[in-house]
């Protein structure tokens, strides 16, 4: 009967093993005014890959009265030998009240050096920044 | 007497290219409406220290004199194309240079390796665009 459980419990601590494979790690900043979220990132890329996520913002719903519009500026640095350097960069309205998922893409040269590249996804609210980061090593050609 | 200064001078020449030591590379392209040089940013750099240089645009002169807008970046390359180090626009007339300074500082960590900055510059429909490659050893 021990041993029946014990199995059991080896084979169910095998099959979530399995199942759990970190392919990203995301990240999430939450301030006074809105939250965002980075997700889907993969940690490793090979150059000519295109490295795909996606970005949530989310502005809570006043208390009450109407719901205004945001300005929302959201840019993409990575870090270089010389500091940060900007990738991307977009603005554009959003209703408080609502989430707004952005699909990142970020495609990488054929010729990338290998290494360990720091991204970093900067929002900005009515004054407020936010920002969230992503680690992903770019390796040999496969 | 008229051959032995040539000489003299010739030998002269001769002995200042072998002493000038460039420090640093400069590097300018010229288009139709303007030129954009590069100057002053070392050839090597040790991690954990600061780079300067300028980047100079000249508005080539013009029948009637015409103010126009610049816009310039100076991009560094990544594995993510080309990034945004720094950015700015002004307004210049024909016939006039202006020049910027920059001082950019490498990381104490950085690899090393040699790096490219690339200095670009618009006006109306001209892009012009120069690289300076820059080596950067560990932190001494």
């Amino acid at each position: 009967m021990r041993n029946t459980a014990l199995s059991l419990f080896a084979a169910f601590l095998m099959t979530l093993t399995f199942a759990v494979a970190p392919a990203s790690a995301d990240d999430a900043a939450t301030g006074q005014r809105f939250s965002v979220s980075l997700q889907g990132l993969s940690d490793f890329a090979a150059p000519g890959d295109e490295l795909e996520g996606q970005l949530s913002i989310t502005i809570p719903a006043p208390q009450s009265g109407v719901r205004p519009k945001k300005q929302v500026f959201v840019t993409a640095t990575v870090v270089t030998p010389f500091g940060e350097a900007t990738i991307f960069n977009s603005s554009f309205r959003m209703t408080a009240g609502q989430t707004r998922t952005i699909p990142l893409s970020f495609p990488i040269e054929e010729d990338a050096a290998p290494g360990l590249y720091r991204i970093k996804i900067g929002v900005t609210i009515d004054g407020e920044s936010l920002s969230v980061g992503h680690e992903v090593e770019v390796g040999g050609k496969r | 007497m008229r051959t032995t200064l040539l000489s003299l001078f010739a030998t002269f020449l001769i002995a200042v290219s072998f002493t000038t030591v460039p420090v640093s590379a400069a590097g300018s392209a010229v288009g139709e409406t303007f030129v954009l040089s590069v100057e002053g940013f070392p050839d090597s750099a040790a991690a954990g220290t600061t780079v300067s240089g300028k980047i100079s645009i000249t508005l080539l002169d013009s029948i009637r004199a015409v103010t126009r807008q610049v816009s310039f970046t100076i991009t560094s390359e990544t594995p993510f194309g080309e990034a945004v180090l720094k950015s700015g626009t002004f307004t210049m007339t024909s016939g006039q240079t202006r020049t910027v300074s920059f001082t950019l500082p490498i990381a104490g960590d950085a690899r090393p390796g040699t790096y490219t900055l690339r200095a670009n510059a618009t006006i109306v429909n001209e892009t012009l665009s120069v690289d300076h490659a820059i080596d950067i050893a560990g932190k001494k």
